[in-house]
């Protein structure tokens, strides 16, 4: 999953919300709708982030931390059940 | 939202290996190419974490041919296309050398000159590493340059018929698309479509397939194509590490000679495959573990210590995502053992899907099909991805020659717009209401229905018949109900749609093969039967029949070299007392 975008580091070029092939980042105004204060990166949904740690690689300014930490859904690995 | 048209000689559905390789055959050969991909060329499917690929080193002939042809036949438990074996291992050679002239970093020795090693599934076959993003960045830049149409982030939905039935008794004429995050339609019209689209898994975050959820098979086989091999669609694989990360690169991990223990640490890989042991399969080397835990001999540990600091380092080079995991978690191979998780489920490995002969072509004039979103005329079934990435690139090339054969003798088609408005609306039916059920609650109720030990390992006509009528029920009661508030939600409600419908379909085709063969193991019929079943299963949608209609296709033992044993072979694998048929 993807742990941290580091917003000191990101300089916005948009080359992780392309290169993510489930396409779960996104770029989002940054603070209140009364007081934007400019954009930022997010992972608009996390759940769905396979790991496959294309947007680190592609990061240009290695803001991105991904680990291999992966949690396959629990029904498909439950195989006592009968 | 205003359309987008696009018209070619030759469409190309998915930019993996093989439709990286079908697009420029094609452009070379004179065609316009338009190539449309659901996220990035060279960052999605699985052709970006290949680590290696089959490669000859040679080309080989006569007796040398033979004894390699016969590993893919063994390999593919007798069910593979003898004549495609023969012209992919001849192939694989020119495939793989154009590759290298192109740039293409494979791995090299110390010396400079190319590695060739083994790989899980092959004793004799060699195998180039290669990183497999680097390898489609090269043929992205080779695109570009050649002319061809990118179209990226826009995702096909439906397949164009000349006749506007599904099943069409025409031809395919085109495509229907939408951008995933616009949602804007692409209508794309061709003389010839070329499926490059992956495999099909369920989304668990596994072998970053999460995007490959059969949305093409689902389409071809709306649109009539044939399908093949669906039986053996299981997939599996054991390296969900200490239940806790995954690297890919099994296939490197067992080809540098890794131990499986269970927790006495006894090797058990020789009582479930005699003839593969360690290097066995996917599903054999997962049920295997799948039964010493369930037998109370787990769990079972993956052991590299023995295995020399120069094989972990070629390991490592090749892989590369392994050390970065291994780091990660604080492995060190030389000391540690690790955990392993195995799974099974509903997917292709490499023989489940539109059938296709040997240009590539698939039942359906104007529509042809290569790389894993194929049966792979059966010919990997079992065999590692590293065979899986040049069978694609083999058949990309046939397909591009073939389609500039047929594209010279016809016009670029008309579409028929009222059945594009049609598919369009369909499509984007989910957005218009308020309901309550979410794609990703329709996965978890798929897992809880097909990842039983007794469905997923043991099976019986009972156990999938009872498979089939919960994921009937499924589609027909819950994905109705699914909403999707965006486009992000609205694609993955049509993928878990497509899933269900392929999943439902392999499990009709594991009850008609009344035997057990490769993928397919049941516990009423424990035997490979050689008599009656050395023949492919091909099914169809037939208009009006609601079930899908299979017809048996006996293979052609009488021409091809390599025989099989003849009568009833027994199964090897143990069946738990608790999971014997049920009287």
């Amino acid at each position: 999953m993807i742990e941290h975008i580091d917003l000191d580091l990101c300089d916005g070029c948009n080359v992780c919300i392309e290169s993510c092939p489930t396409d779960v980042i996104r770029l989002v105004e940054d603070g209140y709708p009364w007081e934007v204060k400019g954009w930022k990166v997010v992972v608009a949904y996390p759940n769905e982030c396979h790991s496959c740690r294309l947007c680190a690689i592609d990061c240009h300014v290695d803001a991105i931390t991904v680990t291999h930490e992966l949690h396959i859904p629990a029904p498909f690995l439950d195989y006592q059940r009968t | 939202m205003n359309r987008l048209d696009f018209e070619s000689d030759v469409l190309v559905i998915g930019g993996g290996f093989g439709g990286a390789v079908a697009a420029l055959r094609a452009a070379e050969l004179g065609q316009s190419v338009t190539l449309v991909e659901k996220a990035v060329v060279s960052r999605a499917g699985p052709s970006t974490y290949v680590h290696s690929q089959y490669a000859p080193d040679k080309k080989v002939e006569g007796e040398e041919l033979e004894a390699w042809m016969d590993e893919f036949v063994v390999g593919a438990n007798y069910m593979a296309d003898q004549d495609w074996v023969e012209q992919y291992i001849l192939e694989a050679y020119d495939r793989t050398q154009e590759m290298i002239k192109l740039g293409v970093p494979y791995a090299k020795d110390a010396e400079g000159n190319l590695r060739y090693v083994s790989v899980r599934g092959h004793k004799l076959g060699t195998t180039l590493g290669v990183d497999g993003r680097a390898c489609m960045e090269v043929l992205r830049r080779r695109m570009k340059a050649k002319r061809v149409k990118l179209v990226e982030k826009v995702a096909v939905i439906e397949l164009l018929t000349s006749d506007n039935k599904y099943p069409t008794n025409g031809s395919i004429v085109g495509a229907v698309g939408v951008h995933i995050r616009t949602g804007q339609p692409h209508v794309f019209k061709a003389k010839s479509v070329i499926l490059n689209s992956g495999p099909f898994y369920p989304k668990i975050h596994y072998a970053f397939g999460d995007h490959c959820t059969g949305e093409i098979h689902a389409a071809a086989w709306r649109a009539g194509a044939e399908f093949a091999g669906m039986e053996f669609a299981t997939f599996a694989a054991w390296s969900n590490f200490n239940n806790k990360f995954f690297t890919p690169g099994q296939a490197k991990i067992q080809g540098v000679g890794a131990h499986f223990k269970n927790a006495s640490g006894e090797r058990f890989m020789e009582k479930y495959d005699p003839i593969w042991g360690e290097l066995s399969g996917l599903f054999q080397i997962a049920r295997a573990i799948i039964t010493e835990n369930i037998e109370g001999r787990g769990p079972c540990y993956l052991d590299l210590r023995h295995v020399s600091e120069e094989d972990i380092k070629v390991l490592y080079e090749v892989s590369p995502s392994v050390e970065r995991a291994f780091n990660e978690f604080k492995i060190d191979p030389s000391k540690d053992t690790l955990e392993l998780g195995p799974f099974v489920v509903i997917g292709t490995l490499s023989s489940s899907g539109p059938n296709i002969g040997l240009n590539a072509e698939t039942s359906i004039p104007g529509l042809y099909a290569t790389g894993y979103g194929t049966s792979c005329p059966h010919l990997m079934s079992g065999i590692s991805g590293s065979g899986i990435s040049t069978f694609s690139m083999v058949g990309g090339h046939r397909a591009a020659e073939h389609a500039k054969k047929r594209s010279d003798e016809l016009q670029i088609p008309s579409i028929n717009e009222g059945r594009v408005d049609e598919i369009l609306t369909a499509y984007f039916k989910p957005m218009k209401k308020l309901r309550q059920v979410r794609s990703s609650d329709i996965w978890m109720e798929i897992g809880e229905i097909t990842s039983t030990a007794e469905f997923a390992l043991f099976k019986t006509e009972k156990r999938i018949k009872h498979v089939i009528n919960q994921l009937k029920t499924l589609r027909e009661e819950r994905i109705p109900k699914i909403f999707a508030p965006d486009m992000h939600e609205l694609e993955k409600a049509h993928e878990v749609k497509n899933y269900l419908d392929m999943a439902i379909l392999a499990c009709f085709a594991m009850l008609e093969r009344t035997e057990s063969r490769g993928e397919l193991f049941r516990v009423d019929y424990p035997y490979q039967d050689n008599d009656n079943w050395l023949k492919w299963l091909l099914v169809k949608k037939v208009d009006g029949e609601e079930d899908p209609v299979f017809t048996h296709h006996d293979l052609d033992y009488d021409k091809w070299r390599i025989k099989p044993p003849t009568g009833r072979l027994p199964s090897p694998y143990p069946v738990p007392e608790r999971f014997a048929e049920e009287k």
